[in-house]
């Protein structure tokens, strides 16, 4: 009884090859390739200025890339951005409606917009979310605003959702009741899911597949449990104080505190804890299981001391 | 095309308000001197005289405001991730200023064909009827649109964008003006320009040739610039 | 059940857990049909993807079956392999526990005394004899 994605054989959901996106001479993405495969979920996690934000635009087609190619659902998101759009549901960070237009103008405006609007499901969740049609978007809370920006994301019958850090600023209930809002039509419909948030439990929860990214560039990318098992902390006893020189590959970060060696290494395997114990002055190799948070800091704290 | 045109008008709506207002400003007081029984002919042509100014005003704020104003409070924002295309809403824009412009052109030329051209002491090929030609009128509406069409497509004020319209026009017409009329009596060489039909005539057709030029050019640019840009 | 992010153990495990200390617990008896994956997912605020997954696993274990067209469904000895389940997963704590007790320099007779003291606190099930390890839904 397994949810069947919907592949329309041209390819994956999201496909980022080789992008670079410069603003003057920064680059807030930097060289990223990813694909997302349809009826995923996807999460893109990262610090603020990670270039989140950048690539949804990219992926949008509301930015153009500085080089490389953006395809989503089959088309080039430069050439084809406004096919894009019908086929997407995208819920901001930030409502982006006219703040002087009513629920039932909002709702009257982008339903003109999309060839593929349905007027029941769109009144089934505007009742269900109890939006009034009356009120004006400046009149209503923060959670029944990001209620309508997802009743006007998936009213259309979106392929693909594309929910940009929606649920930053809202109380618990509020999150709970938007991630099963988008859960529901998941279970429904299958769509594709790219979900931005800096909330790792959400990632948990919803997602299948993780990204992370850093300074404009994917530093892991891969299903989460796949991700948890293979990432491990390695504590170590240094009998002269001093990490040795040459550390096997996939250390992403390593701390010492007295004789305690702490490393978090990726792409785990049994032989790593060989390598580890073979190497200079290193004894009593210990693996610990971690957990999804702990991953990410020492991902970030691997990066910061880096560069 | 419906809702993209209602949304022309609530964001628009203070400007056709005041607009509109300074529009019927002078007709109103034409009545009320009409009531009064203090009118005189001369007052209708300054009352379509003054309209005609209010209403380049109105055109200069909404293509000021057109992509300026939104691109000011983040409703531009809206817009950009559905799936409209840039085209369309420029479609959208120009048809709205057009049907904002169609009842100020009527009651314009109803007011002269009416009130101005039958009235007694009107001789043709007099001064009186050389100012009655509203192509100038048409003219500048146009450049204005257009000039300000481009500056609203590249600034972030609809303020400066109608104002450096306005500015455009402004120059351009003194401009000719001045070209046209000798600078050594220059009033006298007024009335006689205006009391040969012919030479007003071919003035009046090469200001209107530049303007539209200068208009076509300005609005091609400014659509290049918001349909073909891809900034933020 | 409750599922907890801040835990080194994938998602769709923890799930897994869930369900077999639900048929071990008997909340589940076998032939009974399991929640649809759309119905549990939603219970749960997850994925249906990862309830899939846990519910391949299980499968798996043959802890459940599936009946074309009809479900998911407790194995016969779907309860027995449960509570097998959860008493090698007892074995293992208590192992955990041993040794750490053993590393901090405690006697067989204080880790003893410690156990029974456990065990009177906590309350015995309707089946007394064997240790359960209580509901988590």
């Amino acid at each position: 009884m397994s949810l069947l994605p919907q592949s329309n054989g041209t390819g994956p959901a999201i496909e980022l090859d080789g992008v670079f996106k410069l603003f003057g001479n920064s680059p807030a993405v930097d060289g990223l390739s990813l694909s997302v495969e349809h009826g995923s979920t996807f999460g893109l996690i990262g610090p603020n200025g990670a270039g989140k934000s950048t690539t949804i635009k990219m992926l949008m087609g509301l930015l153009a890339p500085t080089s490389g190619s953006v395809r989503v659902l089959g088309h080039d998101a430069g050439t084809e951005a406004t096919q894009i759009r019908q086929k997407v549901g995208y819920v901001p960070e930030l409502h982006l409606m006219d703040r002087w237009m009513r629920v039932k103008e909002v709702v009257g405006f982008c339903r003109s917009a999309f060839s593929t609007w349905n007027d029941d499901t769109c009144r089934e969740m505007l009742d269900r979310y109890e939006l009034p049609d009356d009120k004006k978007v400046k009149q209503l809370s923060k959670g029944m605003l990001v209620k309508l920006s997802l009743v006007l994301a998936i009213s259309h019958e979106p392929e693909m959702l594309i929910l940009d850090e929606p649920m930053s600023g809202l109380d618990p209930l509020a999150r709970e009741e938007f991630l099963d809002g988008v859960l529901q039509t998941v279970c429904d419909k299958g769509q594709t899911v790219l979900l931005s948030t800096h909330s790792l439990g959400d990632i948990q929860r919803m997602a299948d597949t993780v990204g992370f990214l850093y300074g404009g560039r994917l530093l892991a990318h891969s299903n989460i449990d796949d991700l948890l098992a293979s990432t491990k902390r390695v504590r170590a006893t240094l009998t002269n104080g001093s990490p040795p020189e040459n550390l096997p590959t996939g250390v992403v970060w390593q701390q010492v505190e007295g004789r305690e060696w702490l490393l978090t290494v990726a792409d785990f395997t049994p032989e790593t804890v060989q390598k580890i114990g073979d190497l200079q002055g290193v004894e009593n190799v210990d693996v610990i299981d971690i957990g999804l948070e702990d991953l990410f800091k020492d991902f970030v704290k691997g990066q910061r001391s880096n560069s | 095309m419906k809702w993209l045109l209602w949304r022309e008008y609530r964001l628009n709506r203070l400007i056709l308000i005041a607009g509109g207002a300074f529009f019927v400003l002078p007709y109103a007081i034409v009545g009320f001197t009409v009531l009064t029984g203090s009118y005189q002919m001369t007052y209708v042509t300054r009352a379509w005289l003054a309209s005609t100014y209010a209403a380049q005003l109105l055109i200069a704020l909404l293509a000021g405001n057109a992509i300026a104003g939104e691109r000011a409070d983040r409703s531009a924002e809206f817009i950009a991730y559905l799936p409209l295309s840039r085209r369309r809403i420029v479609a959208s824009k120009v048809l709205f200023a057009l049907l904002v412009f169609t009842p100020v052109w009527c009651v314009t030329r109803v007011v002269i064909d009416n009130a101005y051209l039958p009235a007694p002491g009107y001789v043709s090929g007099s001064p009186a009827h050389v100012l009655s030609d509203l192509r100038p009128f048409l003219a500048n509406v146009v450049l204005l649109y257009g000039a300000g069409w481009l500056f609203t497509s590249r600034l972030s004020s609809a303020t400066a964008a109608s104002v450096l319209g306005l500015v455009v026009v402004i120059l351009l017409h003194v401009g000719y003006v001045f070209v046209l009329i000798p600078q050594k009596n220059f009033f006298e060489e007024f009335i006689r320009l205006l009391n040969d039909q012919e030479r007003f005539g071919d003035a009046v057709f090469w200001y209107t040739m530049i303007c539209i030029s200068l208009a076509v050019i300005s609005f091609s640019i400014g659509t290049w610039n918001y349909v073909g840009h891809r900034r933020s | 059940m409750k599922l907890d992010p801040g835990s080194h153990i994938p998602f769709y495990l923890q799930i897994a857990d869930g369900i077999r200390d639900a048929v071990a617990a008997g909340v589940y008896l076998p032939g009974e049909p399991l929640p649809s994956l759309r119905a549990l997912a939603l219970e749960i605020h997850t994925n249906p993807n990862t309830v899939q997954k846990a519910y391949d696993e299980l499968a798996r274990e043959g802890l459940i079956y599936s009946r074309r067209g009809k479900g998911l469904f407790v194995a016969e000895q779907g309860d027995e392999s449960a509570r097998a389940s959860a008493q090698e997963s007892l074995q293992r704590s208590f192992l955990e526990g041993i040794i750490a007790a053993r590393a901090a320099g405690m006697s067989s007779r204080e880790i003893r005394k410690a156990f029974t003291a456990a065990l009177n606190i906590t309350p015995a099930k309707r089946t007394g004899d064997s240790p359960e390890k209580g509901n988590r839904r």
